[in-house]
């Protein structure tokens, strides 16, 4: 419904987020910790991505310090999420203009995709343990 | 020497194919060509190792292909954006039931070419080679897959209410 009442927001659909949230929605247990670093992975890569493609115009370059760069910091936060990659290749991809923003749109949109996943994991969690309840 | 020998068997040939694509995309001066997922798809698999893609292979070059196709023909539909984009959700989550699979990485390649608004065969070409050649350099350079464990039934139920939700 918020896809359809802002359908001006068309970049709303960020495929690595997606993945992400559909990976995590079949995960056993979901903690916020896994939630934090997740989003926090997602959308460094984002900004990577979008300087690596504005301070080398070259594609080949850019990739190479995208490559560089989300390695580390993988490294750094010990986190293995392979969308990072696809996160930080993206901006070469989208249609143009939408660049200046986009890093901001998958904070937006991780919050809203994973935040939803968390709160449905942990409300489940929540019911299971309660006891006596049929 | 273990380890120079895993970087030649793994690492090096993960970023060799990203590297070919994005240069392949410069050559044919045509940005559908780079798939940013098939990135992800080749590190978690030869460097990364995700044993839960290794357990089946030839589901890496069938399902990201098939939902890249599915999304590259609802994409010349005359469609609202929204419309496109759910059709495709619904695609890919139809095709992973039926393969009874989990591969995310296949909702990223369906969403893809809506999203680029990608409208060259390029883009279906791209894919196709890519994930088959993922496909042969697992075959090629695991002669250990582990075994495909297992699965445990991923439920419907799950399924389908992300869809609902990831429609909204």
């Amino acid at each position: 419904m918020i896809c359809y009442a802002m359908n001006w927001m068309f970049i709303a659909a960020i495929p690595p987020v997606i993945v992400v949230g559909y990976e995590s929605i079949h995960k056993d247990v979901y903690p916020a910790g896994i939630f934090g670093k997740q989003v926090l992975c997602l959308v460094v890569g984002a900004l990577i991505g979008t300087l690596s493609l504005y301070l080398f115009k070259n594609l080949l370059l850019s990739a190479l310090i995208d490559m560089v760069l989300v390695t580390a910091w993988i490294g750094i936060v010990k986190f293995k999420l392979t969308p990072t990659y696809a996160m930080s290749l993206l901006p070469m991809v989208l249609p143009g203009s939408s660049h200046t923003y986009f890093g901001l749109w998958v904070l937006l949109m991780c919050l809203v995709v994973l935040g939803f996943v968390w709160v449905y994991k942990n409300i489940r969690m929540i019911s299971i343990s309660l006891p006596g309840r049929s | 020497m273990l380890s120079v020998k895993n970087w030649l068997h793994q690492t090096l040939p993960a970023y060799a194919i990203i590297f070919l694509m994005i240069g392949a995309a410069m050559v044919f001066n045509n940005r559908e060509i780079i798939l940013p997922e098939v990135s992800a798809l080749y590190i978690g698999c030869l460097i990364y190792q995700n044993p839960a893609w290794l357990a089946r292979p030839f589901h890496l070059f069938l399902l990201p292909s098939l939902t890249a196709v599915g999304g590259f023909f609802i994409n010349r539909l005359e469609l609202n954006l929204a419309v496109k984009l759910v059709m495709v959700l619904v695609l890919v989550v139809a095709v992973l039931i039926l393969f009874k699979s989990t591969l995310a990485p296949a909702f990223a390649t369906g969403l893809l070419p809506v999203i680029t608004h990608a409208d060259s065969m390029m883009f279906v070409y791209a894919i196709l080679v890519l994930t088959l050649l993922l496909y042969m350099s697992i075959r090629l350079l695991h002669q250990h897959l582990p075994p495909a464990e297992p699965i445990k039934r991923p439920s419907h139920q799950h399924k389908l209410l992300y869809l609902s939700f990831a429609s909204v």
